[in-house]
């Protein structure tokens, strides 16, 4: 019979993470999971998370575990406009410092995860990113292709319609 | 690639028991958000491909200026974000731009986010300072396709008139403005819209009944009067942001100025920097790398930094040549005091003969002025007090040596070596040694005619203000202390009396013998001369031998008179004293009687203390009255009581005529009052 506190993970490459129930809970997934499951020895294994991006995904829990207000609550609009006042701190900086692709596979296990805290710090870093940039700058900052044609893209600056009603 | 609705949240599925490994029983849970969230793409691998409601997550923290910005990016994010469904994200971007109005009624939100973030012009897409906003017509448009789209009033007036026109056949009037009066601020002028006037014309025309065209001028009006409510708010917001941007922009430059003190500091220049007056520090905030609004980086800072540092250069230049002025200042204070007392105590020993120097001849003095600049800035005052205390005793003597030598050269020249009587120990005391000035012979030559060493004293031989040496700290020190230190003397003008033989002559009169006889002997001798050409049988003037010396500057009134004769000319004395070397007056002298010259000697010398005049017996300074001479020595010498032949010494002319009456006018009031004012006696003549 294992520690009742703490918890194995499995990623989805086999990797396995003993980790704190505390830790656990601030996935509120695999919160939910836990209730539904009682008392358990059985390892949780996470499909959609790979090692090192469920590595990155501890260490940020580890670090935030005692920041519970952030991890319930719905997305209504006060909520957004402290997120928008909101600053990234140093450590969560520090902590999405790293290539492109991983802060995005972070960002998304942990909406997978459904880590508010965690998903609310990438899309301000994000954000971060994003503002005050030009179009071009944008295209180069995430390596994305232009697919306009020169004419379509004097014409998108009227701007004077709602393009699609889906 | 068609987009899919973002996914709602977030509860877990129930789980579903998988087989798995005999040891370990794994329980999978499927998490909605991973299987129901859209993509933009199908991978996770970047920003494209991020699940729809992290995106939208994003959108929502972004600036309405991002929002249009990503939605230009491509073809899949400009239909995501055009899309209706992005409306709230529109709309929460939006809300965080504090004091914008509504979004009108006939704008989408990237409309009017394009509107409100994009300075292009809405026709031609040009950018740059002269596309303006139109809020009235929620447009922006440069000024040539402004005078294209909005027409002035003068050329609209007939759509206008028509419109009235259109209205009124149809029994209707209407007082407000059914199309939007637009302000255009360059040229000072109302115009319209012209697609709008257009578009008016046309709606109107299209009604049928009177009733519909009634409806129609209300709702235009309604719709005029809402647009400019609008505008009216647009225009109150863009004022406000125009004044938080200067604001943030003042407050920019303030904090870069403030870095770029504080770098200067942390580079050492605090010092210069708390030397500097305001208007040094208006000009280093005024400096272009200053008045940037944007933080002071490092890499700023670099590029900045040759130009901040120039100007600093130059302000460390000045401070370091005002702290040596002043430094030099103190230096001259102390210099001051040390030859002031030191010359106070010659002239207590030697109050007849004692020469004062000058005080700018002493500080120039190469010693005093290598102790002056030299002497490290944090000796102490003591130790650079001792070294000029030291060096004055030298430099006086030296300095009257070398003038005595002067002088001495000068009288032998002009007298020539042979005249100089065996024996005579020092020429400058023989009775014949006057000197007198070069300056002015122009306009007829200085007056000046005396003795050493009160020739020293002369005005003409001072050259009061030094003249400046660009990059000389220590003439720049002394160009700015008291004016009386500035004065040195320079005897270049400096002569014999050019008319040694009218002295001659004078002394001859006495019955003295010029080439042996000296002062003391002449001034023993107790000698009264009148002068042949002034003389008359009432009135004569009397002189003691220096005044006959002096003679050709006394003119009575009397003589004025006699000299305007043609027959007995004075005029040469008037205007040119060299006249007088060539022609000296033979025989112009008379000696008086003995007896009459004891009287003229004592109401001479009655008269001589009338005029009394001192002199400090520090600094040399005179021309000052009694009270005014002791205040001076209780300021500049520090002595709170003043003693007369202490500190200060009666300074009067050495020399005087008077006038010698005939008794015959004893009853006449004039010579009876210049009697009595000690200016004439009567004598039997």
């Amino acid at each position: 019979m294992g520690d009742s506190n703490r918890l194995t993970l499995v990623a989805s490459d086999g990797g396995k993470f003993v980790v704190d129930k505390e830790v656990v809970q601030m996935s509120v997934l695999l919160k939910n999971m836990i209730e539904d499951l009682g008392e358990t020895d059985e390892s949780i294994p996470i499909p959609n998370v790979t090692s090192p991006v469920l590595t990155k995904v501890i260490e940020f829990c580890e670090n935030h575990r005692t920041d519970a207000a952030r991890t319930d609550g719905p997305n209504v609009d006060g909520d957004d406009a402290r997120m928008r006042t909101a600053v990234v701190s140093d450590w969560d900086r520090q902590f999405f410092d790293v290539d492109q692709d991983l802060m995005f596979e972070i960002i998304v296990a942990a909406n997978y995860l459904d880590i508010k805290s965690l998903v609310d710090v990438g899309c301000k870093v994000v954000a971060d990113m994003i503002k005050g940039k030009s179009p071009q700058e944008i295209r180069d900052l995430f390596d994305i292709v232009n697919d306009f044609s020169p004419e379509e893209e004097a014409a998108l600056r009227k701007e004077n319609e709602w393009a699609n009603d889906r | 690639m068609p987009l899919k609705k973002k996914s709602k949240n977030s509860r877990t599925s129930a789980p579903a028991t998988s087989a798995g490994s005999a040891s370990t029983k794994t329980v999978i849970y499927r998490h909605r958000s991973a299987t129901r969230s859209s993509r933009v793409h199908g991978s996770c691998g970047g920003l494209e491909d991020m699940p729809l409601d992290v995106l939208f997550e994003i959108f929502r923290l972004l600036h309405p200026r991002d929002l249009l910005s990503l939605a230009r990016t491509t073809k899949d994010f400009r239909a995501l974000l055009m899309s209706r469904s992005s409306a709230s994200c529109w709309a929460t971007s939006r809300k965080q731009i504090q004091g914008l109005p509504e979004i009108p009624e006939n704008l989408s939100e990237p409309a009017y986010a394009n509107l409100i973030f994009c300075n292009h012009c809405h026709r031609c897409l040009k950018t740059g300072t002269h596309v303006s906003a139109y809020w009235d017509i929620l447009a922006r448009y440069c000024t040539v396709c402004r005078d294209v789209m909005i027409t002035s009033k003068i050329t609209t007036s007939a759509i206008v008139v028509e419109l009235k026109g259109m209205a009124e056949a149809c029994g209707l009037t209407y007082d407000n403005d059914i199309a939007i009066p637009i302000y255009v601020r360059s040229s000072e002028r109302y115009g319209y819209y012209l697609p709008e006037l257009e578009d008016v014309k046309n709606a109107f025309k299209a009604l049928k009944t009177k009733k519909d065209k009634i409806k129609y001028i209300r709702e235009r009006e309604a719709l005029v009067s809402l647009r400019q409510d609008n505008a009216l708010k647009l225009t109150a917001w863009e004022e406000v942001l125009e004044q938080n941007a200067i604001a943030e922009e003042a407050a920019l430059v303030a904090e870069r100025r403030a870095a770029i003190w504080a770098k200067l500091r942390d580079e050492g220049w605090g010092e210069d920097i708390d030397w500097m007056s305001s208007a040094d520090r208006e000009n280093l905030s005024d400096l272009k790398v200053a008045c940037r609004p944007s933080k002071l980086t490092d890499r700023s800072w670099s590029l900045s930094r040759a130009a901040v540092i120039g100007f600093m250069k130059k302000v460390r230049v000045r401070r370091l040549k005002e702290q040596q002025v002043a430094l030099f200042a103190t230096r001259f204070i102390w210099l001051a005091t040390a030859l002031c007392e030191y010359q106070h105590q010659k002239w207590l020993e030697d109050r007849q003969g004692y020469v004062f120097v000058p005080f700018a001849d002493c500080v120039t003095d190469k010693e005093i002025r290598t102790v002056i600049e030299d002497t490290p800035a944090d000796s102490t005052e003591e130790a650079v007090k001792a070294k000029l205390n030291d060096l004055v005793p030298t430099v006086v003597s030296r300095w009257v040596d070398g003038r005595r030598a002067e002088f001495t050269t000068l009288l032998l020249r002009e007298l020539g070596q042979d005249s100089l009587a065996a024996g005579a120990a020092d020429p400058l005391a023989l009775a014949i040694a006057w000197f007198g000035c070069a300056s002015g012979w122009s306009y007829g030559g200085c007056s000046c005619n005396a003795r050493w060493p009160r020739i020293l004293d002369h005005l003409h031989f001072r050259r009061e203000y030094l003249p400046p040496v660009a990059g000389d700290t220590f003439a720049a020190a002394l160009r700015s202390s008291q004016k009386s230190w500035q004065v040195k003397y320079d005897g270049q003008r400096c002569c014999t009396d050019k008319r040694l033989a009218h002295v001659r002559d004078v002394i001859t009169a006495c019955g003295a013998d010029p080439d042996t006889a000296t002062y003391a002997q002449m001034e023993e001798s107790n000698t009264r001369l009148v002068c042949r050409i002034c003389a008359t049988l009432l009135k004569r003037e009397v002189f003691d031998w220096k005044a006959a010396v002096n003679a050709r500057r006394y003119f009575s009134s009397y003589c004025s008179r006699r000299t305007a004769s043609p027959q007995v000319s004075h005029d040469f004395e008037k205007h040119d004293s060299r006249l007088v070397i060539s022609k000296p007056l033979a025989r112009r002298w008379e000696r008086i009687p003995d007896e009459l010259a004891a009287v003229a000697k004592t109401v001479e010398d009655v008269l001589l203390t009338k005029t009394t005049s001192f002199r400090c017996a520090w600094c040399a300074k005179d021309g000052l009255p009694d009270t005014m001479m002791k205040a001076h020595i209780q300021s500049c010498h520090g002595k709170a009581s003043p003693q007369l032949d202490e500190d200060f010494f009666v300074f009067n002319m050495d020399r005087t005529s008077i006038w010698m009456f005939s008794d015959i006018l004893s009853e006449s009031p004039a010579e009876k009052a210049a009697v009595q004012a000690g200016t004439a006696f009567f004598a039997p003549l």
